[in-house]
């Protein structure tokens, strides 16, 4: 996925500049953008199902596998055919990239948060609790290199993309 | 070994207790669709990736983070309760469990924590190396971990490290052999001297380590853009690729037989 997104990003970028050729800004360097919250943070629901599209973290729990959409949610698949894995919901979890799942509650980093879920009924999980800032906002990407320094007036931020910078002036 | 017995010993349970289950839940309500049941309370917790940051062991939920080790008891399962905080210093990429001791993956290598009092974790020895990405797995006396490398971890140094583990307080690196691009990693479940490696773009590797000083490369899937893998006891892998998540039959370890694809849409 990753690497689709890089030659996303380099084709968009290769376009922009051929059709631009007077620009003269030559200080575009590969780097990571913050992804900012858009939701509220207690946004917690469940929904039918939802495509799959930027998958993070799996999981198995029993007949369930579970697949983190990452910074937006789990997908839940019923998985006692491997042969073919259908998916009963989605839980959407604003800023969600990891979790764990014990005795059917799952729990769940919902940016500064953490959220139980009750997945005894998979086909419609319900929210148990949160607790409150527990987590820390990493103001910084994972990967080494050049990014755009965190606005906090944006929002939260709930993770990071690869994007041509100008100028950037935050490093790692 | 006593890893793989626990997760056979728990699908046993498991399974056994979802087919009573289903006996008593069919009949009763909306016979249309036969889907999964988790209704069992005693059910235990799953089986994450190597990424992950999360793990559930005993009763405590474990979460990595940047710069924390959180600890939080699930005696009351709907209101988890912080028992511990560490703040390690250094940024961690992956937790895993076995046997009593936590196995993080750091950038600067992996620590070894002692839980047998999960209130106070304590670390019992750390393997250093080189600045990069790191998860890791262990079976038994071995541990297994990979290096990624390049601008984006620091360092420049692409590996699979194989790690004697027998003497806990002081791991050693026995075997090492030269990766791409490498992520997730995780032993088979039928056979504990192969590993696979998901070897980004370089694809889904096998690795004999019956002689843990000279791995052996045994399979390789130059196709699949392989990031994590979960091994279960059914003999199902399952591999999340740049294009989805893929499902096969590894009767034969180094045989796999695709069974599905959860594609990317």
């Amino acid at each position: 996925m990753k690497k689709t997104i890089m030659i996303l990003t380099v084709l968009i970028g290769a376009v922009a500049l051929s059709s631009c050729k007077k620009k003269e800004d030559n200080s575009k360097v590969e780097g990571w953008k913050p992804i900012y919250s858009t939701t509220q943070n207690s946004e917690v629901e469940t929904k039918a199902s939802q495509p799959l599209q930027n998958p993070g973290r799996i999981y198995v729990y029993e007949n369930l596998l579970l697949v983190n959409e990452k910074a937006k949610g789990i997908h839940i698949y019923d998985n006692s055919n491997t042969n073919s894995p259908v998916e009963l919901s989605f839980i959407s979890i604003p800023g969600n990239l990891d979790f764990s799942v014990n005795d059917g509650k799952l729990y769940a980093d919902n940016i500064n948060d953490m959220v139980i879920v009750d997945i005894s009924n998979p086909t419609a999980p319900t929210y148990v609790n949160r607790i409150e800032d527990i987590f820390p906002t990493q103001q910084f990407p994972d990967e080494f290199g050049a990014f755009e320094c965190v606005d906090p007036s944006k929002g939260q931020v709930v993770g990071w993309e690869k994007a041509m910078l100008v100028n950037p002036k935050c490093f790692r | 070994m006593k890893n793989l017995k626990n997760i056979l010993a728990v699908a046993c349970i498991s399974a056994a207790i979802i087919s009573c289950e289903k006996e008593e839940v069919t009949p009763v309500e909306d016979s249309s669709t036969p889907v999964a049941t988790t209704k069992n309370a005693q059910a235990g917790p799953g089986i994450g990736g190597s990424l992950a940051q999360f793990t559930i062991v005993e009763g405590y939920l474990y979460t990595i983070d940047y710069k924390t080790l959180n600890i939080f008891s699930l005696s009351n399962p709907d209101m988890p309760s912080l028992s511990e905080k560490i703040d390690m210093g250094v940024g961690m990429e992956t937790v895993f469990h076995q046997d009593g001791y936590l196995y993080i993956g750091a950038n600067d290598g992996v620590h070894i924590y002692d839980i047998s009092n999960p209130r106070s974790p304590m670390e019992v020895s750390d393997y250093e190396h080189v600045t990069s990405c790191d998860p890791v797995v262990a079976n038994g006396d071995i541990a297994v971990a990979t290096l990624r490398g390049g601008t984006e971890c620091g360092g420049n140094l692409s590996q699979l490290d194989v790690i004697d583990i027998s003497n806990i307080y002081s791991p050693e690196l026995v075997g090492e052999v030269e990766l791409s691009n490498p992520y997730g990693l995780g032993f088979s479940s039928s056979n504990a001297n192969i590993v696979y490696v998901c070897d980004g773009y370089d694809g889904l590797k096998a690795y004999d380590i019956s002689n843990i000083t000279d791995p052996q490369l045994i399979m390789t899937m130059s196709d699949l853009e392989a990031l994590d893998i979960i091994s279960t006891a059914d003999n199902n892998l399952i591999v999340l690729t740049t294009t989805g998540v893929h499902q096969f039959d590894a009767t034969n370890p180094t045989q796999l037989v695709e069974k599905s694809v959860i594609q990317i849409q």
